[in-house]
């Protein structure tokens, strides 16, 4: 049954780890494109769609709080892999609000477009 | 007809999945000694973990070579990878591999305490709201905007500017 356990553990970390490493390695090989990741759509009449790609400061506020999230996260369950590791009241509002803000961000710029053209 | 072609591909490949489940399950069913039941037991479960190893690596295996295609794993519909979906991804790999951790230490299945799942509900709850903004501006713009209309003929002070 031992053997039967050790097994289980090997299967897990072998597809586990592989799934893992595949991804990431086509996010650094290019297999994944990650073109773009900080440009966000924005409605302009001038453009023959309706709308136009512009660097995003919310997508980019957003992507440094993740990053920096996941990792803390990551390394409190290597240092205590015992349980899950408790998030404190402010982390949870710091990505709560990175991401309310982003979406608020990403929804005038859809909707409403820049504020130039709003003034014009 | 591209995806009926995979599939037949794949159809050699279950038959020896299978094939290979069944010899190690009648392997250990008659070569492990004790009691019936528990050699019955221990079939079944040797079996299922090598399907399941098996369909897994099959589809690794997939993954990697470019049979299943993930190239388009965080891009948009307009084009370009989304933010939403990348954070939506770093979550759940960071909260996957977590629990596998945390299982291979203390051998059980952990407590999930409710502020890991208010993490990967508040990251599903971006990429969702994030997808219905889109959709909801993108349908906004084709009622809005009669083709063939020019809507603004000012089209030459048009310049470059931040979306927040």
């Amino acid at each position: 049954m031992r053997f039967l356990v050790t097994m289980a553990y090997w299967e897990v970390v072998v597809l586990v780890g592989g799934l893992f490493g595949i991804v990431f390695w086509k996010l650094f090989t290019g297999g994944i494109p990650l073109k773009g990741l900080l440009d966000g759509d924005v409605r302009d009449p001038n453009s023959a769609d309706g709308f136009s790609t512009q660097a995003s400061v919310g997508r980019t506020q957003s992507l440094t709080v993740t990053l920096f999230l996941a990792l803390w996260y990551l390394l409190q369950v290597i240092h205590n892999p015992r349980e899950f590791p408790r998030l404190s009241d402010t982390l949870m509002g710091a990505l709560a609000g990175s991401q309310a803000l982003y979406l608020a961000g990403k929804a005038g710029a859809m909707f409403l477009g820049r504020l130039r053209n709003l003034l014009k | 007809m591209a995806n009926q072609d995979n599939g037949k591909g794949f159809l050699p490949i279950f038959l020896v999945m299978v094939i290979v489940t069944l010899a190690i399950a009648f392997s250990v069913a008659i070569w492990v000694p004790g009691e019936p039941t528990l050699k019955l037991r221990l079939a079944i479960t040797y079996g299922l973990l090598i399907l399941i190893f098996l369909f897994g690596f099959v589809i690794l295996a997939a993954i990697a070579s470019g049979k299943i295609d993930i190239t388009e794993l965080l891009e948009e519909e307009t084009g370009g990878a989304s933010t939403s979906r990348f954070q939506l991804l770093i979550f759940t790999f960071v909260i996957g591999l977590s629990f596998v951790l945390i299982v291979a230490c203390n051998c059980k299945f952990p407590d999930v305490p409710t502020n890991v799942l208010a993490l990967l509900g508040i990251s599903a709850s971006t990429y969702g709201v994030s997808k219905g903004i889109q959709a909801g501006a993108k349908n906004g713009s084709s009622d809005t905007k009669p083709s063939g209309t020019a809507i603004n003929d000012g089209a030459s002070t048009g310049l470059p500017g931040r979306t927040i």
